[in-house]
């Protein structure tokens, strides 16, 4: 395929996009032979993403310790690593000896119409919080720079278990229960940091994008003082999201409530109490807990 | 075709997907796409940038599924020059006065199920058979070398030649079955097959007559009503008021085009189910029936017992008894027999002190005399009410037994001949014309006939054989009696090695003979077995017309699709050409008289020449069809709209017309098996009562000594991603549905057992490994292990497959049913391993995630 | 070309305006979705097979797929089957997680689909999705997924998986009369109910799928709403 075609190929993929998203413009740009801007424009920070990043791999003898596994895929699929209880146990390492490939694995260069990877973002790609090449989403969420800085993700956050058999709880008598139909994971796990900007819970105008500027773009503003006991959770660094959210303002919290929203709905997060909270409870907070869930809570900090 | 060829014709087939297409064409589209390119957004188009084939860019050519199930529907062949890119099926623009979407009551479309979608899988597999290759290597070890027709073809006329003149007209052992059947033309079978007309006129040939489906309801219905032709059509479930299920699963076996289809129908007007089974099978979810389990091989008893309530109810229909039965009850046996045994006083105990009420009958068959009892009332007054006694429970020790219990049943009821009601038994309704090739005095003979399960104790016993032991059928050409001396075996449609009971027994017999010929256009289990195998061109790639099997009214035509792929000839070529090679022009031109020799190299006129008679003379002239031959090529398919539901003697009891028996009646006590004196001179070598009996079984949960060393009954029904070992290699169906054995919660937690865990199955006659499946959906003391699995020996002979005929024994009931369901074993964790299929992929999702592997 | 004229700091402020906008979801003229009747279904996976055939899938990836579930203790048990592929959600998750603009949802019926052509194979949208529609499609190293079969659906006809239900317990349709029980459909029988969400499924709220069942009883969810 020669280099013109390719160009072609980015004209056409504008178009789709001009429909999709109405983010046609910046790939015009760069069908038109400048460089595009998200992915030239790279930051400090960004090349730091590039540099190689230790993958959470185990050293060889950890790997030993862990689960024998067999060279049976039949027995492989119903080890006992994959159900409850033993998932609660198992490490990145026990998860990486057969699925090393999550990591290892990486997205094509190209598709296979010719479109590079490094000329295309998604409108959530241009955030400030982004950065880095294309990834796989498992490699993002448990190597890219941004996520170690701010989380502490590991293969169980999201995996509890699959059932072999099929995809769904309740197809034998043994089965697991609580699974997702057709999921791997919870998606309700992916709706903390995935979900709708509810700006109507804030009794903001509007969303963020449109409010945003009437607040100097800077959540801390009004969260300086509201909801202070924030991402007390063992799969978040809560330190360090305060330090990014003081440092970028309203962008980095922004990335995980509403900058990312695969979903129409908001996460309902826990209710904790904070200094000078009120005593009523607002409508939309009535049904929710005051405390996260028994697997997320930080050690020694709850019964 | 030169190999490379064809392994360029097989890679682009089983890749022409979306994204394939593109790697070849992806540059010339684009440029096309982009071409339109303005700055305007306009709506987003599928495959804009794919050459994507679409159907209507395709050749369509109707066809049809062709193996062995219990129906047969439309395939429709998409394709692109000679590859076939994709299958669908019956839409309901194909028959005449059709158009999309039509599916009417009468005219329902044919749609095929996944094996039958599956097919393109198994047309380009891993396994098909290309060329004719002949052994080098130990019978089962797998290894061919590559020969030319001409060779192959020489030396196995060289042996038949030799065999015969050294042993007799009995030392080929005809094991055609029905894997290639169901075409008017090319067909494999026992009796009305190619390769039987061809080593019978050949005059070298024994053949195997029981049918291990279904040979004990086969004897029923031929018994009691006298013909295997007491089934109605599919469309008259739609009018039942209650459907028993006894041991069926048309969710898994579908017997017509659209039964479970018309039974949904029943159940929206309102019609109850009731299934009688150890699984509640998912026709028990799908239809919400009330499930019974019960114990394997003891539905005689528990029949008996609803006999007994009926009776002591007086809820039987008399005046249907006195009217078409004969020895229902004293008034009802015939002048010359009134000394005999009738049925009913039998099931009040007169004869052995034992009243089969329904408390007897719940001792043996574990379900309870309430159960029994309600059902026996449920059945009794509901009008219509279908007991539907399915096969399964028939191929069991005296399972004939059970399905003359159950024409008792339906019989004493009144059930039988109206609509919403129902006789079977076998259930082989509408008449097809089913034979366009040449048929003649030389389609079925056989100088002696064996029970089918019985070949390898006979070679392996031989000469000291009784000929009660092997089911000597009477009449043979060599002489009465004459044990047959087996020295070779022929295989046509036939994966039997694998299929027949007491898998171990055949290994130790095939050894001791000088020729195993297959045809198959797969490579099998069994063939790794043969001495030859001739590559046979699947239905896709000859010419034929699809019957429907015992139930529907309809035909399809079956055009060559494609080009045979490989060298791969058709059952008919071969034998002709075989013929040919034996007798010359003579036997050649006797064998197939519409052909030449050319006709293994030119096919297509002969074969169409046939057909086109068959369909003139035949289907025109015989069953009032005014369409031509050549509209119906066109159309691909002719769906007959009858005059009144068809509904099994219903002209018996309307009419009068009497049962084609020798009584004229429904035969509860049979007079011809009354009348036997020598039972070791009947076929069926043993006695067999002229009333339904319950008869213990030779191995049952009820064994007290037996079950402890074997404390599960294994059965081994029909799995529904095969079509019994037809289709175990397509990795698309192995996805759907894995081999794995079956176990009750309760049973498995005693044994620590859980899903998933590898477990053996086993008892005296053999091994397998295979996965477990821990259900409450299963009675306790009960396995389930379905048949069919390709069998795949480890160095010890275990299988790790999961093959039942490992375990299953090869002594049929005495009336010829195959004992698949009479099997004890023993099940517990293993550390041997299981091969899930030859290539070993197992397919399941997750795989994606373990690509290493 | 055209875009040659685009003045290039217009396009970078562009850029910036839209930076912190979520995308628009695409409002269909009218939505098609499919409804399943996982209690008449006797799960014989022939849709799974016709569409594994017609997409030229090998094993592994499945666009469909039959779901057994089964529960209570022996003898008294009972079993459903619940059937989804892509079920072309009103506001999918699929689409906005896309670097390459390879999904799209079309105006004229909702119908969700990949452009495989553009996929570089990152599968967030096979991560997004609460349905498990997205299919990583290993030998490509691409994300493929049901399409409905939109070229049947442009040629008057319906999905493969549809016309290959031997039940006829799998249909499509505007998924609006489908849910008000308008739509014509064997797939319902006239005393029959249809829910949006059945037991285990992901709440519905997150994409607003387009497809609606009838329920076992066993199945039920009783409908708590957005969460």
């Amino acid at each position: 395929m020669n280099a013109n075609t390719d160009k072609w190929w980015v004209g056409v993929v504008a178009i789709i996009l001009a429909l999709v998203g109405g983010f046609s413009v910046h790939f015009m740009s760069d069908s038109n032979g400048a460089p595009a801007p998200a992915a030239s424009n790279t930051s400090p920070k960004a090349q730091e993403a590039a540099a190689p990043s230790t993958p959470p791999t185990a050293p060889a003898t950890q790997v030993a310790a862990a689960t024998l596994v067999t060279n049976d895929y039949g027995r492989a699929r119903y080890d006992p690593i994959h159900f409850k209880p033993a998932i609660d146990k198992a490490t990145d390492a026990d998860c990486l000896k057969c699925h090393q490939e999550v990591l290892d694995s990486k997205t094509r260069d190209a598709s296979p119409a010719g479109l590079k990877k490094t000329d295309t973002l998604a409108w959530y790609q241009t955030l400030d919080t982004y950065a880095g090449e294309q990834m796989t989403f498992h490699q993002r969420h448990l190597t890219a720079p941004f996520i170690k800085k701010v989380a502490t993700m590991s293969c169980t956050t999201c995996h509890q278990g699959n059932n072999p058999r099929d995809e769904v709880s309740g197809t034998s008598a043994d089965s697991p229960t609580d699974l997702t139909m057709r999921k791997m994971v919870d998606p309700n796990l992916c709706l903390r940091c995935h979900g709708q900007f509810p700006y109507q819970n804030m009794g903001l105008p509007g969303p963020w994008h449109e409010s945003g500027a009437a607040f100097q773009n800077n959540c801390l503003l009004c969260h300086v003082s509201i909801r202070t006991n924030r991402h007390k959770v063992n799969y978040l660094n809560a330190a360090a999201i305060e330090q990014e959210a003081t440092a970028n303002g309203g962008d980095s919290c922004y990335g995980c409530h509403g900058g990312r929203a695969w979903y129409r709905t908001s996460f309902p997060y826990p209710r904790h109490a904070w200094p000078g909270a009120g005593a009523t409870v607002p409508d939309w907070a009535k049904d929710r807990p005051t405390e996260s869930d028994l697997r997320f809570l930080i050690e020694g900090s709850k019964p | 075709m030169s190999g490379q060829d064809w392994q360029d014709k097989l890679k682009s087939a089983l890749k022409m997907d979306r994204r394939s297409f593109l790697k070849t064409t992806a540059v010339g589209s684009a440029a096309i796409a982009a071409g339109g390119l303005t700055l305007k957004p306009k709506e987003a188009q599928a495959f804009a940038y794919e050459p994507y084939p679409r159907d209507n860019d395709l050749t369509t050519v109707v066809t049809s599924c062709a193996h062995n199930c219990g129906s047969r529907h439309m395939l429709v062949a998409h394709k692109k020059g000679d590859v076939i890119v994709r299958l669908s099926t019956d839409d309901g623009r194909y028959q005449k006065g059709g158009e999309f979407g039509k599916d009417t009551f009468e005219e329902p479309q044919l749609r095929a199920c996944l094996r039958g979608r599956s097919y393109r899988s198994r047309l380009y597999s891993q396994e098909r058979l290309l060329y004719p290759m002949v052994r080098t290597g130990a019978r089962g070890e797998g290894k061919f070398k590559r020969a030319s027709w001409d060779a192959a073809l020489d030396h196995v006329a060289g042996k038949m030649e030799e065999l015969k003149s050294k042993y007799g007209p009995t030392a080929l052992l005809d094991q055609s079955y029905a894997g290639a059947s169901y075409g008017v033309l090319h067909k494999s079978d026992q009796i009305e097959g190619l390769l039987g007309r061809f080593l019978g006129m050949y005059g070298c040939r024994t053949s195997s007559w029981s049918v291990p489906s279904y040979e004990g309801t086969k004897f029923s219905s031929r018994i009691t009503f006298g013909t295997i032709e007491d089934g109605n059509e599919d469309d008259t479930f739609a009018h039942a008021k209650l459907i028993i299920m006894w041991g069926w699963n048309p969710a898994y076996t579908f017997h017509g085009g659209n039964t479970f289809y018309y039974m949904r129908m029943a159940k929206q007007q309102g019609c109850k189910f009731v299934l009688v089974d150890p699984q509640y099978t998912d026709s028990a979810s799908a239809y919400d029936a009330w499930w019974i389990p019960i114990r394997p091989n003891t539905d005689a008893a528990m029949m008996a017992g609803m006999v007994h309530h009926i009776f002591a109810n007086n809820w039987q229909d008399q005046n249907f008894i006195n009217k078409f039965t004969q020895g229902m009850d004293a008034g009802t046996m015939p002048d010359w027999a009134k000394d005999k045994e009738n049925f009913r006083d039998y099931i009040f105990g007169k004869y052995d002190n034992t009243p089969k009420t329904p408390e007897w009958a719940a001792e043996i068959c574990g379900v309870s005399a309430d159960d029994i009892k309600k059902l026996a009332q449920l059945y009794a007054t509901t009008k219509p009410a279908a007991l539907k006694a399915s096969w399964a429970p028939g191929r069991n020790a005296y399972g004939e037994q059970y399905n003359r219990m159950a024409a008792a049943l339906q019989a004493m009821t009144g059930n039988i001949g109206i609509l919403g009601g129902c006789a079977e038994g076998i259930g082989k309704a509408w008449h097809a014309e089913g034979v366009a090739y040449p048929y003649d005095e030389f389609a079925n003979v056989f100088y002696e006939s064996i029970k089918s399960d019985r070949w390898a104790h006979c070679v392996l016993n031989y000469p000291n054989v009784k000929r009660e032991d092997i089911g000597l059928w009477p009449g043979g050409k060599a002489g009465d009696g004459v044990i047959p001396d087996i020295r070779g075996i022929f295989w046509q449609g036939s994966d039997w090695f694998n299929q027949l009971t007491n898998i171990n027994k055949e290994i130790k017999a095939i050894n001791k003979l000088d020729l195993v010929v297959c045809n198959d256009s797969t490579i099998t289990p069994s063939g790794l077995y043969a001495d030859v195998l001739l590559p046979v061109a699947t239905h896709f790639e000859r010419h034929d017309v699809a019957l429907p099997w015992y139930k529907g009214h309809y035909y399809i035509h079956r055009p060559k699709v494609i080009e045979p792929l490989g060298e791969s000839k058709t059952d008919f070529q071969i034998y002709t050409e075989l013929a040919y090679r034996l007798g010359g022009e003579q036997f050649g031109k006797r064998y197939n008289p519409k052909a030449n020799r050319d006709y293994f190299q030119h096919d297509d006129a002969v074969d169409n020449a046939y057909l086109q008679e068959w369909w003139e003379h035949k289907v025109m002239a015989h069953q009032h069809v005014e369409m031509s031959w050549e509209e119906f090529q066109k159309r691909g398919v002719y769906k007959f709209k009858l005059d009144r539901p068809h509904v099994a003697f219903q002209d018996n009891v309307e009419k009068g017309v009497p049962w084609p028996t020798a009584s004229g009646k429904i035969e509860i006590f049979s007079g011809q098996l009354a009348q036997y004196d020598d039972w070791t001179k009947t076929a069926y070598g043993h006695e067999i009562p002229a009333i339904p009996k319950w008869i213990v079984p030779w191995e049952y949960l009820g064994d007290k000594e037996k079950t402890v060393k074997h404390p599960f009954h294994l059965i081994s029904p029909h799995p529904r991603h095969r079509t019994h070992s037809i289709f175990n290699n397509v990795g698309w169906l192995r996805e759907t549905y894995s081999q794995e054995v079956t176990i009750n919660a309760s049973d498995a937690k005693k044994l620590g057992i859980k899903t998933g865990d590898t477990v053996e199955v086993f008892n005296d006659r053999g091994k397998v490994v295979v996965p477990a499946y821990v259900t409450e959906r299963c009675m306790p003391g009960v396995l389930v292990l379905h048949e069919g699995a390709w069998l795949d020996l480890d160095e010890n002979g275990i299988d790790r497959s999961g093959n039942p005929d490992m375990l299953t024994l090869d002594e049929p009931s005495p009336a010829g049913s195959f004992a698949y369901n009479t099997v004890l074993a023993n099940v517990q964790k293993t550390d041997l391993a299981h091969k899930p299929g030859w290539d070993q992929l197992s397919t399941a999702r997750s795989h994606v995630f373990r690509r290493d592997l | 070309m055209a875009n040659e004229t685009l003045d290039k700091a217009k396009v970078k402020e562009a850029v910036q305006r839209r930076k912190k906008e979520t995308y628009t979801p695409v409002i269909p003229v009218q939505q098609f979705g499919f409804v399943h009747n996982n209690v008449d279904c006797i799960g014989c996976r022939a849709c799974e097979i016709a569409c594994k055939d017609k997409n030229g899938l090998a094993p592994g990836p499945r666009f469909r797929r039959v779901m057994y579930v089964e529960g209570g203790t022996y003898p008294d048990v009972y079993a459903y089957k619940v059937n989804m592929s892509c079920n072309h959600c009103a506001e999918p998750a699929c689409l906005p997680t896309c670097p390459t603009g390879a999904i799209f949802k079309r105006v004229k019926d909702g119908i969700v689909d990949i452009d495989s052509s553009l996929c570089i194979g990152c599968r967030r949208c096979e991560a997004a999705c609460p349905f498990g529609a997205p299919q990583f499609i290993p030998d490509q190293n691409i994300v493929s997924k049901c399409n409905m079969c939109v070229d049947e659906i442009d040629a008057g006809r319906k999905p493969y998986c549809v016309q290959a239900c031997m039940m006829r317990v799998l249909d499509i349709g505007p998924i609006d009369q489908l849910r008000a029980g308008t739509y014509p459909t064997k797939a319902v029988a006239p005393h029959e109910k249809v829910v949006r969400q059945v037991k285990s499924m992901a709440n519905p709220e997150l994409t607003n799928p387009s497809i609606v069942f009838v329920p076992h009883s066993k199945g039920i969810v009783e409908d708590k709403g957005a969460k």
